[in-house]
Parts: C-alpha cells; structure tokens; sequence
C-alpha cells in the first residue's frame, strides 16, 4: 500500500457504479471477475466471502487460485442494543429502590446477551464483543489490552476473560425482584419488547429469535415489535421504546463522536439528540463536558476509563459487538482498505488493467459441448419424431406400413 | 361493432377510476405522507420543517379526499387525491418522489424500450414453442410420446420460475460461462444479455402454455368437422395444422394475448433478477422506495394496457371467426 505514497490521486480515471437488485448474481460476477470491487460504501461486504472460504474446500481453493483479497480489520463501528432510560421497568427508575432494581436488571439482561455466540452463529455478521464504547483504533480505548474486560458482563478464569455464567443474570435477576423472570410481588411474568427497527422478514427472523432466546434464559418474555425505520424513529422521538437495536458508525476518529451518544442532554425523546437511550448520569455528562477540550494524553485517558466504567456499571446500552470490516477485492486491485471513516477512498485505489483484461479472458472461456450435445440430442429426438410419424401415416387399419408412394 | 367499441371503452374509463381509487386507498392506508418525507429524506435528523418543505414541493402538503379548510366544489378539488387523480387521466405523469427520480414520463419511455426487447422476442417464441410443442403432443396423441410429453409439461409448470432463474444463471453463466449472468448494455450488444432471461422464460411458462393449448387442441379433434377433414383423405398434418389450429385459434388468442400488457410492463421477477433497466425492475424499486408516484403511474399504465388488450382481443376474434359478431 505504501508503494503509491506520495503520488498524485486519484489512480483511476472513471469509476462504474452498478446497481444489483440480487445478491446472487452480484456475487458470482465478482467471483468471475467482472467486478473489480464488491460494493464501494459499504466495509463488510467481504465477510460473507470468508466465510464461504471458511465453509467450503471447493470455494478455498477458487479463491485461492483466483487471488482474491479478502482481508480482515477491526473498524470504527458497533452494533448494540439499548434500554429507554424513561421506562418505568429498565429505564433509570425514580426512588432508589427502583433505580438500583433496574439496574440490575439491566445488568442480567447484558450478562445474558451472548455476543461470542451472536459471531459464531451469524459469522457474516461477526465482531469483537465490545466490552466498553469504544472500539479499536479510537484514543482512550482498551478494548483489546490485555485483562481489561467488562466486570459486570465478563470474568477473567486462568488468565481467559469470559461472560459470567448464567447463573450470575439469575442472582442479579432475584435480586431486581424478578426471580425466574417473574415479578416477586404480582407473580405476573415479565415482559419486556424488543423495538426492531425492520420488519421481520425471512433476512432478520433469525436474529430476532436469536435475542428471544438469551431473554428466555433468564425467563423473560421478550415481545417483538418489528417496525419499519420509520415507526421506529418515530417511537424512539416520542420514547415509547423500551429495549432497542442501534448501531453508530464514526464520524471522526475521536472517543467524543462515541461517547457523546449517551451524553444526557442529547435525549432523543427530550431533545431530538443522538442518545436514542435518553440515558442522563450528571457524573457522566460533566465528564464528557471536560473531555471535549482534552488533547488525546494520560488526562484524557483517565477520564475516558471512568465515563466507561461508569456505563459498565449503569448499564444504560449492553455494548453489543463492534464488526469487523473486510471488503472482497480482485488481486489486481491496489490499495484498498475498507474504512468507515475514509469516505473518499476511490481515488486511493490502482488497478492493474493488464492483469484484469488476462484473468477474465483465462476464467471465463465459454464450454460449448454441453449446448452441442444438447442440440444434437434435440435434434436426433425429432427425427426419430418425424419418421415415427410418417410410419404412421403409412399404417393402414389393420396395422400394415405401406411403401411410400 | 363501433357501438360495442365505445361501451367497451366506457368501461374502461370505469374501471380506470375504480382502480385509480383502490392504490389511492390502499397506499395511503399503510402510509402517510409524512412516512413517505422521511424515507425520502432518510437518516435519523428529519425534522417536522424538513418533512414539510418536502410535502409541499411534491403536492403532499394537501388532505387526502376531503379538504375541510375549503368550501364547495374545492373541497373536493384540493386534495392529493384530485390532482393525483387529473393529473394521471392527462397522462402527465410529474416527477418520482424521490429527488433522484426524474421525470416518470421520461423514465418509462426510455425503460419500456428494454422491456419490449426482452418481453416481444419471448411473446413471439412463446406462441409458437407452446403451440408447436403441443401439436407435437397432439399428433402423437395416446402414444409414448404424448405421455411422457404430458409429464414433462405438468413436471416444468409445477417448479417456481425462480428456480429456472437461479439454476439456470449457475449452469449457463456460472458453470458453462455461456452467457453474462446479469446486466445490460444498450443497442446490439444488448442481445448476449436478453438470450439467458428469454430462454429461461420461456422454459419456465412452457409447460403451462403447451398443456393448455394441447386440451384445446384435443377438444377440437374430436370434433365432426376433423372427422370429415379426414374422411376426405387429408394428411393428420393438413389436417392439424390448417383445420384444427385455426379453429383452436380463439382460446389461445384469449390466454395468449393476456400477456400483451407484460410486452410493455416487463417481468417484475426477470428483469430483478438479470438486473436489466426495464419497467419491471422500475416497479420493483418504486415499491422498496415507497414511491407513490411511480407506483401509481405503473399501475394506472398496467391498467390501460389490459383494458386496451383485452378491447384488441375481442376485435380479434372477429378476424380469427367471421361468425363472431360484437354488438
């Protein structure tokens, strides 16, 4: 990648953008060549490739032989979901008495939400579990040093951080005054709904049931409202969500652009903000007011480790996952890199058109056999047709074949 | 006949109303102008200002059917229903609610032309596969051939015509390397894109079509008429070919002439699917979209065209029989 330091951009003289309708398609035509770059915006569309590599011996070897780059990063995004801090049940609460309950609520609810499972079973998908709010590549994160973890959700045993045994959600559980999912005092059972911000079509079935499955583990009924975006924003203005699905994607390279989407004062349902969670600590937001004017330095660090140590242990988001980008490149292709901050990351790439023009004539050579046999075949059908017939024609009523005239 | 004409066209006209009201109705129960502003606008920041500026640039800043703030006839007349409503009989069909739309009119112009290059080759083909194959069928009738003909009609119809797509994209673009996969380029090189899809069309409706036409044309073989056809020493193939396909002709002209409108509509599931740029994929994309104003003016066109194909069919049978009088 350092080889084009310093030369003029862009490297390429036009880009073709085309639009598929259908995965399938789009996806063969980059395994035969015709794309040079699998969807341009986007920084994951190489993962659903190395997993086909990973799944499949036929696939490796292809991929292998053809070149494809398919590398991995970490990137500056996450995936979670959050609790609505104005509802009564999992929100901030108003006597201690409550606040403390749903905090622990929320607590079992993040040690039950198995986020390591989430990446095996939808590895297109996959991610490191976020164990605070930032990921990797952001000043202030620790995320992947060595022992950090997140105390409420994770463990550490024989040097391996782990979740906390289910067991842990349960005794927080009872401890909320929800033993096995239901309420100490009425007996009724819980039920919590899960605002989705899609329909639930065939493509997220899966992963909405997934999610009622880690609330089943604690015997919470979690009740689906699958909306489209629209309704769903339009529920989180007027906060009548309760338990949500988000993600954020960087902006800048900055903890702020993170920790700003709990910052009290940008409530959504409050103030039209970008904290969908409306979540409002006083400690928290004095903090994020102190650390916009911090360079990136040892003072700034130590407040980034209390506002997210704060967060563990309030509970307003479970951290969910931060996903992995990796995009599905030709081997002639240079200098890409998928980034959720680059925007302009055309005018990096380099192609090698030479390279291009041989590999598609070499992998894509016509086999006419098959439609030759198939033509002959075809062809032989109807002449056996054609003279069966004119026997017939031939035959009389007593079954005899007359000379042709 | 003239007579007939217009009464036909008269209802039509009713028609077009009633179905004009129903996507009017139905659209506008599962959403409102203000969901359409904001998946238009997209991203989380849409504000009420913004919804409202978008409303009043495209003629949604209106009440629906009934504008209470007016009083007489305007009442009824400044509403979106009304304009929408004029505005499609004018056959002005504005601008796409989405800022990236255009021009309708001009988009289904430029579009109808790809669809007319995949659908008329198939409409033509089609005619003459299901025909010829089912005379096949019917001149080696209660044979093997037949037999194993009916079969192979009631096997090729029972399987989905995304199954033909998505087998026949692996084999012959995947596999064989025969033909692109999926996309399109204007003028002659367009031909090595539309052979996959016609073929697989074809293939997918063969046995349908050829089914049906083979009861029609066994309907007819029995008949007096075919006897004394043959009484007269004519070969079975004079016989099928001048007597019976003609007499056959009104049954086939009916179920084959209901396709007509897809010769300019496109295939919704095709043209998806090969990721060529006709008025099937244009629907297709209105409807993710949620634009109206597209959804509207394709099923209006939709509608015109089977009122005008179906009016074209019934002159038809006038030519096919001369004993059929429209009155």
């Amino acid at each position: 990648m350092l080889d084009d330091c310093g030369k003029k951009t862009p490297f390429v003289d036009k880009i073709v953008l085309t639009v598929e309708r259908e995965k399938v398609p789009e996806r063969y035509k980059v395994r035969q060549g015709y794309y040079d770059v699998e969807i341009f915006e986007r920084t994951e569309t190489g993962m659903p490739y190395i997993v086909e590599k990973a799944d499949s011996d036929e696939v490796r070897e292809e991929y292998d032989r053809k070149g494809f780059r398919l590398d991995r990063f970490d990137d500056v995004w996450k995936y979670n979901v959050g609790f609505n801090m104005l509802d009564p049940v999992v929100g901030q609460g108003d006597t201690p008495e409550r606040q403390l309950r749903n905090r622990k609520l929320r607590q079992a609810i993040s040690i039950a939400i198995d986020w390591e499972e989430y990446s095996k079973i939808f590895p297109i998908k996959a991610g490191l579990t976020a164990q605070g709010s930032l990921p990797n590549g952001i000043f202030g994160s620790r995320q992947s040093q060595p022992g950090w973890f997140n105390p409420i959700t994770h463990r550490l045993v024989d040097g391996v951080v782990l979740r906390r045994p289910i067991e842990d959600a349960k005794k927080l559980m009872q401890e909320a005054g929800y033993p096995d999912g239901r309420d100490a005092i009425t007996g009724q059972p819980l039920t919590i709904h899960y605002d989705f911000y899609a329909p639930p079509t065939p493509e997220w079935r899966p992963e909405i049931e997934w999610m009622v499955r880690q609330f089943d583990k604690l015997g919470i009924q979690l009740e689906v409202r699958a909306t489209d975006n629209n309704q769903f924003q339009d529920k989180v203005r007027k906060g009548k969500h309760q338990f949500f699905w988000y993600g954020w994607n960087a902006d800048y390279p900055d903890a702020e652009n993170f920790l700003v989407l709990l910052y009290g004062p940008n409530g959504k349902s409050r103030s039209d903000g970008e904290n969908d969670t409306n979540y409002s600590n006083p400690e928290y937001d004095r903090l994020f007011e102190s650390l916009k004017t911090l360079d990136d330095g040892p003072a700034k660090q130590a407040v980034i480790d209390k506002m997210i140590a704060i967060l563990q242990v309030d509970a307003p988001e479970d951290f969910g996952i931060y996903p992995y980008s990796a995009a599905a490149v030709q081997h002639w292709v240079y200098n890409s890199k998928p980034s959720i901050i680059v925007l302009d990351k055309g005018r990096y790439l380099r192609l090698d058109a030479q390279e291009r023009a041989k590999a598609l004539a070499q992998w894509n050579r016509p086999v006419w056999w098959p439609l030759i046999v198939a033509v002959l075949v075809l062809c032989a059908l109807l002449l056996v047709a054609v003279r069966s017939f004119r026997r017939r024609e031939r035959t009389n009523a007593r079954g005899e074949v007359l000379a042709q005239a | 006949m003239i007579s007939y004409l217009l009464r036909r066209l008269f209802y039509g006209a009713l028609i077009l109303l009633g179905v004009n009201l129903l996507t009017f109705f139905l659209f506008f129960t599962v959403n409102t102008p203000d969901d359409m502003a904001r998946m238009s606008i997209g991203g989380k920041h849409v504000t009420q200002e913004l919804i409202d500026k978008w409303k009043a640039e495209r003629g949604y800043d209106k009440p629906l059917y009934v504008n209470a703030a007016k009083q007489g006839g305007e009442r009824y007349t400044d509403t979106i229903f009304w304009d929408r409503s004029v505005s499609l009989f004018e056959l002005r069909f504005g601008r796409a609610d989405a800022d990236s739309g255009g021009d309708i009119g001009q988009e289904v112009g430029r579009r109808m032309w790809v669809s007319i290059e995949l659908a008329l080759p198939l409409f033509v083909l089609q005619v003459i596969a299901s025909t010829g194959f089912a005379l096949l069928l019917v001149m080696f009738r209660q044979t093997r051939l037949d037999f194993w003909g009916v079969i192979c009609c009631v096997v090729m119809l029972s399987i989905s015509s995304l199954f033909y797509i998505i087998v026949g994209q692996v084999l012959f673009s995947r596999v064989l390397m025969l033909s692109p996969i999926s996309g399109y380029m204007a003028g002659l090189d367009a031909v090595k894109f539309l052979l996959l899809p016609i073929f697989l069309s074809l293939l997918s409706r063969l046995g349908t079509e050829a089914r049906l036409y083979r009861a029609m044309f066994l309907e007819e073989i029995g008949k007096d008429y075919v006897r004394t056809a043959r009484a007269k020493g004519l070969a079975e193939t004079v016989v099928l070919y001048r007597h019976v396909l003609r007499n056959a002709l009104i049954p086939i002209v009916t179920s084959a002439g209901s396709y007509l409108p897809y010769v300019f509509l496109g295939s919704l599931v095709f043209e998806s699917f090969f990721g060529l740029p006709g008025l099937g994929a244009y629907v297709i994309e209105a409807i993710t979209r949620q634009d109206f104003a597209i959804v509207r003016t394709m099923v209006f066109v939709g509608s015109l065209l089977y009122i005008a194909t179906f009016v074209l069919i019934d002159v038809a049978y006038t030519w096919i029989d001369p004993r059929v009088r429209l009155s």
